[in-house]
């Protein structure tokens, strides 16, 4: 074999390795904690905070933020209970698709807000545009991991577009920041809480 | 350079598409035939034959799962495909850092 071939053949091995390594922990667990915290959130959310679109957003800011934390924390435990890495290759991909829709939703929240702070037109608007980012964000993910995933992406991105159907029929009932909360409770956290129950049954034992 | 101051490359694994199956499974502990198919943009029957010939050659484990709603094969190298993939890997550094030096010699 001459030495260039043999080069092509490392570099081809490369990419190979690089594209079937994909992110494998067990995603059930970190769905049905998601799914708790939503549900749990969209249930308090009335009693919580005021009916203004600002609070809606930063409510359910901080809400993602916990969800989001408790993802973090709980597939980091995994990596440590499998004496593994936590930041691996396939991680770092994960977390670069999902951060530019992400890091869009989260920064779309000032400016909108200030539009019009009392405004339910705003907190309505809102869940649409936050469930179809983060669908495309959880689509973009599921490239490195197992396929089911993108498929939970698209359920998201398609419940986005219902909502904003849904927003913008003129036949609709009064628009309210407290619909806005079912939408997100209804998605976010019943969303991940039936897919987090589905994976409970049928997500193989995490390996590597 | 000519191939015989390497007689170890192991002629299975040297084959294009098994070279590609392998070094995909290398990566992670076990692929199912339907991602491994869609990963290496194979057909079925193409990578069914090269699996078949990799298995028993020792390298490659198949493992049908009967218990879900659908069969399911997965694929897995055996601890001696690892093994016989490593080697295949020193002998291509082998090469390419022999040409390095002798390129480098004055």
């Amino acid at each position: 074999m001459d030495p260039t071939t043999a080069r092509d053949q490392l570099e081809t091995i490369r990419t190979l390795m690089e594209r079937a390594a994909i992110y494998r922990r067990a995603l059930a667990p970190v769905m049905t904690a998601v799914g708790l915290i939503g549900t749990v959130a969209g249930l308090l959310a009335p009693l919580m905070i005021r009916d203004t679109a600002r609070a809606f957003a930063f409510y359910w800011l901080a809400v993602g933020l916990l969800g989001a934390s408790t993802a973090f924390v709980l597939m980091r435990r995994q990596a440590f209970a499998a004496s593994e890495p936590f930041w691996t290759p396939p991680a770092r991909r994960v977390a670069s698709a999902l951060l530019p829709a992400l890091f869009a939703g989260t920064a779309v929240v000032g400016p909108l807000v200030n539009i019009h702070q009392e405004g339910a037109m705003i907190a309505v608007a809102l869940p649409p545009l936050w469930l179809v980012l983060y669908g495309c964000a959880v689509h973009s993910a599921g490239f490195f991991m197992p396929r089911g995933i993108r498929l939970f992406g698209w359920g998201f991105v398609i419940a986005g577009l219902l909502s904003a159907l849904s927003a913008a029929n003129p036949h609709q009932i009064e628009p309210s920041i407290r619909m806005a909360h079912h939408v997100m409770t209804a998605t976010f956290g019943g969303g991940h809480l039936a897919y987090g129950l589905y994976l409970r049954w049928t997500e193989k034992k995490p390996s590597a | 350079m000519s191939p015989e101051p390497f007689p170890n490359l192991d002629r299975v694994i040297h084959e294009k598409a098994r070279l590609a199956i392998v070094s995909a499974l290398s990566a992670t502990p076990s692929l199912t035939f339907t991602d491994l198919r869609n990963l290496l943009g194979m057909t079925d029957g193409n990578l069914t034959s090269h699996l078949r010939i990799l298995q028993e050659a020792g390298l490659v484990a198949l493992t049908k799962s009967a218990g879900e709603a659908r069969p399911q094969t997965t694929c897995a190298l055996t601890e001696s495909g690892r093994t016989a993939f490593t080697h295949y890997l020193g002998h291509l550094e082998q090469i390419v850092s022999q040409f390095r030096k002798s390129s480098s010699a004055p």
